[in-house]
């Protein structure tokens, strides 16, 4: 068999019986069920766009602070040495006790502050210094 | 009756069920057909005959009658089986090849086949085809269309759809003389 004339031109397919007696009804019931359902409203509307201009805003932001080379607050505190985190401390006008309700203190913390307090070694001069220098009122 | 007394029934609300179902009524025949000939399985044949008919629906109300109703209807129906053959491409990440055998597969297995051996051969030749080249070829040779009607539903030349129906003619008779 070389041509295609010599082949007879019927249709091979078929379908179930009665199939399109039954598909318009079919169709007209998938067309009545997507009018009756209800719409997603301004509400969702605003959702269905908001919440992923939020999603690509937020891994914008987290992409930048991850590229950022001044860091995490935590990092930019880490850089600044003890002596000057302590000067600015007493230049400050906050007093200790400020100082202290802005701390958020473990048990284990206070503990371990107290134990230091409790067993410092006083240098004798420096307390004679420092009492010399209050004003005390008797 | 007329494409134009069909349309403004569907298009005037109280009627407009009324109207839609003539409409299915007067083409799902026509559209089904030229959708199982590319998609080959029924199953599939059905979902994309009622996608075609659901997007009718939502868009008949933009049809501007610049166009004849069964050429907006067939170029519907043409863009939804080209979706969907490509859809089945993506999907499974097959090669052209695969799909091509995986429906040549489906005419021997597939229930709702009939025909005898050399017209299932000729259905295997038929999807050796690019899916554009075997829809052309369905049109013309199986539809009996005119050039000038499936160039208005392909948006193709003439001369570009008697050129490609010459070299799937070639293609096919090439494929059956094999063995």
């Amino acid at each position: 068999m070389k041509k295609l004339e010599d082949i007879p031109k019927n249709n091979i397919f078929e379908v179930p019986e009665g199939y399109f007696d039954k598909l318009p009804g079919i169709i007209q019931s998938r067309v009545a069920a997507k009018e009756t359902a209800p719409g997603i409203g301004i509400y969702g509307l605003v959702l269905k766009v908001a919440l992923p201009m939020m999603a690509i805003g937020l891994a914008v932001f987290l992409i930048f602070r991850e590229n950022d080379p001044h860091g995490t607050p935590e990092d930019l505190l880490a850089s600044v040495s003890t002596e000057q985190l302590s000067d600015y401390l007493i230049d400050t006008d906050l007093s200790t006790d400020e100082l202290l309700d802005n701390l958020d203190l473990s048990e284990l913390d206070i503990n371990a502050l107290n134990e230091e307090v409790l067993y410092e070694e006083f240098d004798n001069d420096l307390l004679e210094e420092y009492v010399d220098g209050l004003e005390l009122e008797l | 009756m007329e494409d134009h007394e069909l349309l403004s029934k569907i298009r005037n609300p109280e009627t407009r069920s009324y109207g839609f179902n003539l409409l299915v009524r007067e083409y799902q025949q026509k559209v089904y057909w030229l959708v199982r000939k590319m998609v080959i399985d029924h199953d599939d044949a059905d979902d994309v005959t009622q996608e075609v008919f659901i997007k009718i629906y939502k868009a008949i109300d933009r049809f501007r009658e610049d166009a004849q109703l069964y050429t907006w209807i067939y170029r519907i129906a043409t863009n939804e089986c080209l979706s969907f053959l490509n859809k089945k491409k993506r999907r499974f990440f097959l090669p052209l090849e695969d799909v091509s055998k995986e429906l040549s597969n489906k005419l021997d297995s597939a229930p709702n086949i009939g025909g005898d051996e050399i017209q299932r051969r000729l259905q295997k030749a038929l999807l050796t085809l690019p899916d554009k080249q075997r829809l052309v070829f369905n049109m013309k040779y199986f539809d009996d269309m005119s050039y000038e009607q499936i160039s208005e539903i392909t948006k193709t030349s003439v001369g570009a759809l008697k050129a490609s129906f010459h070299h799937a003619t070639k293609k096919i008779e090439d494929f059956l003389t094999q063995d």
